[in-house]
């Protein structure tokens, strides 16, 4: 055949094979090259197939990195909108770049956002949020009231959900809407030591995420909550503020009556009647550890495994 | 991913047909079929090769033609050049059997082949080979800016759509006021 060929004649179904293969970032390329494509790209429902986002929010920069994996190769990409002078933004992708003026950079980020999530249909491993400046100069708030928003419109499918954040609000807003029968983790940290608001996680327990999550780790921030709302789970790690004899026996019982508890770690500031649980546990269940300060129950069973960390919190208070 | 897997499902059903037949009576010969493209060299292929085609695979199940009158008929795909034909039937007559490999190196570099094995390809349903070609399309695109992709694929810009697009209107438009100004001319 003689005539040049125009990618624009190809049949769908070959183009949506192709847009498969180039991923999320030849998906936000097509768009732009022409408008054929761009209608296309809008009513034809294939999966980009993102198996790790990274969002990193600093001071008037956003930056995206996402994993993607072909036949056998894992992709590492990423896109970064930054504002540049007043008004205008500068988008990098790879080693190219382009200014766009008068134009706000996190709302070109929102917009692309929108385009990719609506390519998102499978699962993805690991959808992370971090801030890497201290978060009070960075724009991380406003960044995760946003992408609250926006996810509001799809039920994202994410096994691990890990995010740095100033307080649980900024937490449930996205937590909530991700598709809970995916969800296998949730792994929070705090970027200030101590909450306020800490009330907040009051409302996560009635969420269907955290019922069908198996694992939780909650760092940096101690709670008010009793430890009977995290016996579901099999990986626990938090810090409480006091925990009492009583309680710990109802995990210890779970933990001999039942196969889902496997790996709790458990600090805690204060607990007044800890001898109690100590008598309860028996002294054979009981390893003081050197140095760690640490009370290591394990049961019969290999795969529980059960700690405390006692007087971490305390000792690192004092020290800050 | 969606290559091997792809890959797999498809070769696991060829395994049953042939399999047993070679275990069971190594006597009975391997049929073969005949194709040709737009040149009409005639290819003779045989059916495990050419059950990589959905399309050809579908029309040779419920035929049980006789070798004379499988020569005697050969299929004719007159819209697929014969070189494409030609690399088709390679490529199925290699990967007889086998299950497909993840990657596969051998495709034409040049767009223009690419183009019309990709159509080909399509139109008799490979569906490996299809991949591959997707592939080497989306690899193709790779690092290139939208600019680039326009100029490689002979892709319109929007401006240029857009002034085609006034273009045909106004010539419909011409068309239709002279179809009335005629219908006019008809009624007085």
């Amino acid at each position: 055949m003689t005539t040049l060929p125009n990618l624009e004649d190809m049949p769908n179904v070959v183009l949506s094979n192709i847009f498969e293969k180039t991923g999320i970032s030849g998906i936000l390329k097509f768009r732009k090259v022409s408008r054929s494509f761009r209608e296309f790209l809008e009513v034809s429902p294939m999966n980009s197939g993102i198996i790790q986002m990274n969002f990193s929010v600093f001071r008037d920069l956003i930056s995206l990195k996402f994993y993607e994996k072909d036949s056998e190769n894992l992709e590492i990409s990423g896109i970064q909108y930054s504002k540049s002078g007043e008004n205008n933004c500068e988008i990098r992708y790879g080693n190219s770049g382009k200014a766009l003026k008068d134009s706000e950079y996190s709302n070109r980020f929102f917009e692309d956002l929108k385009i990719i999530l609506t390519y998102q249909k499978s699962i993805i491993n690991i959808l992370q949020f971090v801030c890497p400046v201290p978060f009070f100069i960075s724009n991380y708030q406003e960044f995760v009231r946003k992408f609250q928003k926006t996810l509001e419109n799809f039920k994202l499918k994410v096994k691990i959900f890990h995010m740095q954040h100033s307080n649980f609000e900024d937490i449930f807003g996205i937590l909530k809407n991700l598709d809970s029968r995916e969800i296998e983790e949730i792994s929070i940290f705090s970027m200030t030591a101590e909450q306020s608001n800490n009330k907040e996680i009051d409302n996560w327990v009635n969420l269907d995420q955290w019922k069908m999550a198996k694992r939780l780790k909650i760092r940096n921030v101690s709670m008010d909550q009793s430890i009977i709302d995290f016996l579901h789970f099999e990986e626990v790690h938090i810090e409480l503020r006091t925990i009492s004899a009583n309680d710990m026996i109802l995990v210890a019982q779970k933990f001999l009556t039942s196969p889902i508890p496997k790996d709790y770690c458990i600090e805690y500031l204060d607990f007044p009647d800890e001898s109690k649980f100590s008598d309860f546990l028996g002294p054979q269940n009981v390893v003081n550890e050197e140095n760690s300060a640490k009370i290591v129950f394990q049961s019969t069973e290999d795969e529980n495994y059960l700690r405390f960390c006692r007087c971490f919190l305390a000792n690192v208070e004092e020290n800050s | 991913m969606s290559s091997t897997e792809q890959g797999t499902s498809s070769a696991a059903p060829a395994e049953p047909t042939t399999a047993p037949e070679s275990a069971a009576a190594p006597e009975v010969p391997e049929s073969f079929y005949y194709v040709h493209g737009k040149d009409k060299v005639v290819h003779k292929v045989s059916a495990g090769a050419l059950q990589h085609s959905a399309l050809i695979h579908g029309m040779i199940s419920n035929l049980g033609y006789t070798e004379e009158q499988a020569k005697a008929n050969p299929f004719p795909f007159e819209n697929i050049d014969g070189d494409i034909l030609q690399m088709v039937v390679d490529w199925c007559n290699q990967h007889k059997g086998k299950p497909t490999p993840p990657e596969d190196t051998n495709l034409p570099k040049q767009k223009e082949k690419l183009f019309d094995l990709v159509l080909a390809v399509n139109y008799l349903e490979i569906k490996e080979l299809l991949t591959y070609c997707c592939k080497q399309v989306a690899m193709m695109v790779k690092g290139k800016s939208p600019e680039e992709i326009r100029e490689i694929w002979m892709i319109p810009t929007d401006a240029e759509d857009e002034a085609a697009e006034k273009e045909a209107k106004k010539r419909a438009g011409k068309e239709a006021a002279g179809e009335t100004a005629a219908a006019a001319g008809d009624a007085k």
